[in-house]
């Protein structure tokens, strides 16, 4: 029987990069030094099991990697080799280089080849320099051997393991002399070796197990200790592990017998039923041998059990589909209502109540499918505390980097695309905004700069916040460069808010000299186009001196917005309330008309252009007069301007259907949306009736 | 994990070798499961055959993880200094 392990690679992969996560954030927590060794420990169980899983699916190369890599681990975690700063840098290396592997073979793309050797080369000179010190490479097995046994006159209860691998345990990446090992650290193990099975040699598949062992262990070792050092082989061997009575299954007298008994077990160990004369006098101290037995032996057996967490993996796909019908039932819910509302008679009251009820409950279920999509912004935040610590390695700067609010959750799809925004804000706040520690401490300021990264719920929407102590804006030199560039004029006079403006604009970049870091102009202009792409907006905020903040506000999902639906004529459109400033009524006096820029109104000191909403969407409208309709004053890209509408109808949740998948793009609208009474109405895009409408009044 | 292979026909070419065979275990810094079930098979198959065999010496990597996998006196390595 063959099975498609191909089913499993989606798996594999999914859960190699969240261990690869978790043994990143492992190795940054990792002191220098004085390592705590259940980090150590995580670091190991992540190795080893991608080891395992590749090994199984026959990724050799990464099985290959991955088995240099723990054999060092090993080491740490022995105790034998001490964590230096170049372990520590060594080890974050490997989990980037196992991460660009398991993507190559996920792509199902080359690896590449010379960094992986290079980074095993590193690897194992490390695991050779630390043998060369003849001193440290005494193993650990042999001290404990003389410390427990010998002391009581009575041997005290025992454990017997019998441990009988399946022949794919070792391909699977387990290796009997490591779990055996693990077992001698947990004091004096009594090894037999059942080798009868072990084939003529030239019929030995070499990655195949023949060999079988019974172990007996100290009975004041907690059972839990020791399974947890067969944990990695569940599933690929036989496992017993028995107490050996609470008397003495050995008594003294057999002892100079036993330990010559060669090579197959054939013993009475086993046999608890042989009820010796002593048992009055040895069940004595049987009982303080009891309860002593879960005290010392292994306190982190607790913690360090992979408990299951009670979830379990679903397709977005699932999800999705979910979403959908969710979001058409909401549609079907509000047809009911609108219906509901016409019907008079006895019983329309009894309807009412029933659509009232079906509302809430529609509303709590689009509520409970949303909550499934969502997940903490530390998905995305975890990833920078390694970032930050290469790129102040790199820059020499001292950066503490502060992180709060990563229990904000978020819609997944939003989740993904924030990611690359919040890379490049932070590497400009280091790049840019945390000076030199010289010119820190001359400033009066603490050596190490921090960067504090924050998320929160605000209204319906989440604030991500990017801020620094650093030196802020440098308005003076923004301008420079904006005039060198000729972006305005060299008499312009810019508020603070358009200097900050600037920086968004495509090819605008002020660092003297372009890094690899930043300084190119790809940089906030693209941060710009993705938040917007996300239906949010980002902001600047500055202080010279004090440092900068970017806020950037993101719905908390893409597939429902808040909208305000306005009437043209017959037809309704949405606006998406994030657009919004304001509305309000136009006076007939603070309307001007200028050649060649269409009209304008005055707000708030300012002139904002009009757009005729059926003007641009070809509709006829209940009036052409501005007095008699209202203007919807929305922002997009930095620019404002008054939509003009015949009438606001209500603030809405709408769910979002994609123009692009039904039909295709249309500039300016940013989707379309299916509205209680059944018919569609589409959702505006502020920034790009902007652009349209601009064009128009140009053309 | 490759090395298991090429000591397997390594040791297969030895088995069938006329005279003492002399194996060589000073060098060894690491071992695993897999490395030493092909020893222990050679070392038995040999010693079946009637061929003789000794270690020259063991490296203390070497002892180590044969006494913790319980192998050393199937591999004979008691028989050699070390």
């Amino acid at each position: 029987m063959t099975v498609d392990l191909t089913q499993f690679h989606d798996a594999f992969f999914e859960e190699s990069f969240e261990a690869l996560d978790a043994m990143e954030a492992a190795l940054l927590k990792l002191d220098i030094g004085a390592p705590d060794p259940e980090l150590i420990n995580t670091i190991f169980r992540v190795a080893h099991s991608i080891k395992g899983g590749s090994a199984t699916f026959g990724f050799t190369e990464i099985a290959s990697f991955t088995h240099s890599l723990e054999t060092l681990l090993d080491e740490l975690r022995s105790g034998t080799m001490p964590v230096t700063d170049q372990v520590s840098d060594t080890l974050l290396k490997s989990v980037d280089v196992m991460r660009a592997m398991l993507r190559a073979v996920q792509a199902k793309q080359p690896i590449d080849a010379q960094r992986v050797s290079d980074l095993q080369f590193d690897l194992e000179v490390i695991i050779a320099t630390k043998n060369a010190a003849p001193a440290a490479a005494t193993p650990p097995a042999a001290a404990p051997a003389a410390v427990p046994a010998a002391a009581s006159p009575a041997p005290p209860p025992r454990w017997q393991v019998r441990f009988r691998p399946f022949r794919e345990l070792m391909a699977r990446g387990n290796d009997p002399l490591r779990m055996l090992r693990e077992l001698h650290e947990l004091g004096e193990v009594r090894t037999q070796i059942d080798a009868q099975n072990l084939p003529p040699l030239a019929d030995i598949e070499p990655q195949d197990c023949h060999l079988a062992w019974t172990l007996e262990l100290p009975g004041e070792i907690a059972e839990e200790a020791i399974r947890q050092v067969f944990d990695w082989a569940e599933g690929d061997c036989d496992l017993t592990i028995e107490r050996l009575g609470d008397v003495p299954a050995v008594p003294p007298a057999h002892k100079p017998a036993e330990p010559t008994v060669e090579g197959i077990v054939a013993e009475t160990l086993a046999a608890p039923s042989a009820p010796p004369e002593s048992a009055p006098a040895a069940s004595a101290p049987a009982p303080a041998a009891t309860p002593r037995s879960d005290t010392p032996a292994k306190t982190e057996s607790g913690p360090g059990a992979p408990g299951d967490s009670g979830s379990i993996r679903v397709s977005v796909d699932k999800i999705d589909e979910l979403m959908n019908t969710v979001g058409e039932l909401v549609i079907t819910q509000a047809m009911l209502s609108q219906l509901g509302g016409q019907f008079e008679g006895p019983q329309a009251e009894q309807l009412r109540a029933g659509l009232g009820q079906l509302e809430r409950n529609m509303r709590e279920l689009q509520e409970s499918v949303m909550r499934v999509r969502m997940l903490p912004i530390s998905f995305v935040f975890s990833r920078f505390p390694r970032m930050v610590r290469d790129l102040a390695h790199r820059l020499g700067k001292q950066i503490e980097l502060k992180l709060t609010g990563e229990q904000t959750e978020l819609d997944k799809t939003v989740l993904e695309k924030i990611g690359d925004p919040l890379v490049h804000l932070v590497r400009n706040c280091i790049d840019h905004g945390i000076e030199p520690p010289e010119k820190r401490i001359a400033a009066g300021k603490p050596a190490a700069g921090t960067v504090h990264l924050d998320a929160a719920h605000r209204g319906g929407n989440i604030a991500v916040e990017v801020s620094d102590d650093g030196g802020g804006l440098d308005k003076e030199r923004i301008l420079a460069k904006a005039r060198s560039r000729g972006l305005i004029g060299a008499n312009d006079t810019l508020s603070d808010a358009e200097i900050y403006e600037l920086i968004f604009l495509p090819g605008f970049s002020t660092a003297e000299k372009t890094t690899d870091l930043s300084g190119r102009g790809v940089g906030m202009d693209v941060v710009r186009r993705n938040v917007k792409s996300l239906g949010g907006k980002i902001e600047v905020n500055s202080e010279s001196g004090r440092g900068s903040r970017f806020t950037i506000t993101l719905p908390l999902t893409l597939a429902i917005v808040d909208g305000q639906s306005v009437a043209v004529g017959s037809e309704t459109y949405i606006v998406p309330l994030i657009s919004i400033v304001e509305s309000m009524q136009l006076k007939n006096g603070n309307v001007s008309r200028l050649s060649g820029k269409g009209e304008v109104f005055s707000f708030r000191g300012d002139y904002l252009p009009i757009i005729r909403l059926h003007e641009l969407f070809g509709v006829e409208p209940r009036t052409h007069e501005l007095h008699e309709g209202l203007v919807v004053v929305a922002e997009g890209d930095g620019c404002r301007a008054g939509l003009f509408v015949d009438d606001l109808l209500g603030q809405q949740q709408v769910v979002i259907k994609s123009l692009e998948t039904n039909y295709g793009h249309i500039e300016g609208i940013s989707g379309a949306t299916i509205l209680g009474d059944g018919s569609v109405s589409l959702i505006l895009d502020v920034p790009g009736l902007i652009r349209v409408a601009s064009m128009r009044a140009a053309a | 994990m490759a090395d298991a292979g090429a000591l397997k026909s390594a040791l297969c070419a030895l088995l069938s070798e006329d005279g003492t065979v002399t194996l060589e275990g000073a060098a060894v810094e690491r071992i695993d499961t897999a490395a030493l079930q092909l020893l222990a098979a050679f070392v038995r198959d040999r010693r079946l055959a009637g061929a003789a065999l000794r270690w020259q010496s063991v490296s203390p990597a070497m002892h180590s993880a044969a006494r913790t996998l319980g192998m050393d006196t199937m591999l004979a390595l008691n028989e050699a200094g070390s």
